[in-house]
């Protein structure tokens, strides 16, 4: 059981390696459209 | 790291050109503002107060709404309308929602399925619309912003004018406001729609978004 576990741990540690770019990819993206979308409400409303 | 690149390359590369682009509208724009303000007897302004501007703002804005709504509308139509021999079509008779087993979901969804592909309910039914939902709320949030900095532009100009400024709802109304968008939805539909009329007879070797070369004209939904 506690080979099939370190396995399993391995595996999911073998899956997040192959999906951090992916992963990093997608939170930059959602960074630059959030941050972009707060920025231009912010500087509309700063308005005098 | 050189895994990372070949792997993220299409990202990496868009993110890399909007960068170049978006900052280069900045000096452009900076440029344009401030010929048009020495144009008018009105001060110049340095390129962060220009960055910091509704009329930079406004602009940004603008674009970005008309592209999310572009792609919103792609990926709610594809859904239910179909064109014979597009790439950018899936076949004629799978139009709708499709099965859960062709869909992969809930008791047909592998171990490898997003975990919400293999749950049932609302998390199921937010989970197999996510695209959708993600992209029209970015889009109604970028109308909104693009319209709160076109109003701040327009109302600096009533002012410069000696006119009256006018609230945010009267400028919703506004020729102003709809000239700005609709300029931009037009451009986009044409550049949707032609690209799933080319790609019936024309091609390009190796893109997914061409069919293969060989394809035959009425073959639909087939990538290269």
């Amino acid at each position: 059981v506690l080979t099939d576990a370190r396995a399993q741990g391995s595996l999911r540690c073998v899956g997040a390696g192959k999906s951090a770019g992916m992963r990093a990819v997608f939170v930059l993206y959602s960074l630059v459209i959030v941050a972009g979308l707060i920025v231009a409400v912010f500087v509309a409303l700063a308005q005098p | 790291m050189r895994t990372f690149v070949r792997e993220n390359g299409l990202s990496i590369f868009f993110a890399a050109i909007f960068a170049v682009t978006l900052t280069a509208q900045s000096f452009a724009g900076q440029h344009t503002y401030n010929a048009e303000q020495a144009e008018h007897g009105g001060a110049t302004v340095s390129w962060w107060e220009y960055i910091a501007s509704p009329d930079y703002w406004g602009a940004v804005m603008e674009n970005w709404q008309s592209e999310f709504l572009q792609f919103s509308l792609f990926i709610g139509a594809t859904v239910w309308l179909v064109q014979k021999g597009s790439n950018e079509s899936k076949n004629l008779q799978d139009a709708g929602r499709e099965s859960d087993e062709k869909q992969r979901m809930g008791r047909h969804a592998s171990a490898e399925s997003p975990l919400w592909a293999r749950a049932r309910g609302l998390k199921a039914g937010i989970y197999e619309n996510s695209l959708l939902l993600t992209m029209v709320a970015i889009f109604f949030a970028t109308w909104l912003a693009q319209s709160l900095n076109h109003w701040r532009v327009f109302n600096q100009d009533q002012r410069a004018h000696r006119e009256e400024a006018v609230s945010w709802g009267r400028y919703l109304l506004n020729p102003d406001f709809w000239e700005k968008t609709l300029q931009n939805w037009q451009s986009e539909f044409l550049a949707v729609g032609t690209m799933a009329v080319f790609t019936i007879y024309l091609r390009q070797r190796g893109s997914p978004e061409s069919k293969p070369v060989g394809a035959p004209h009425d073959e639909t939904g087939s990538s290269g």
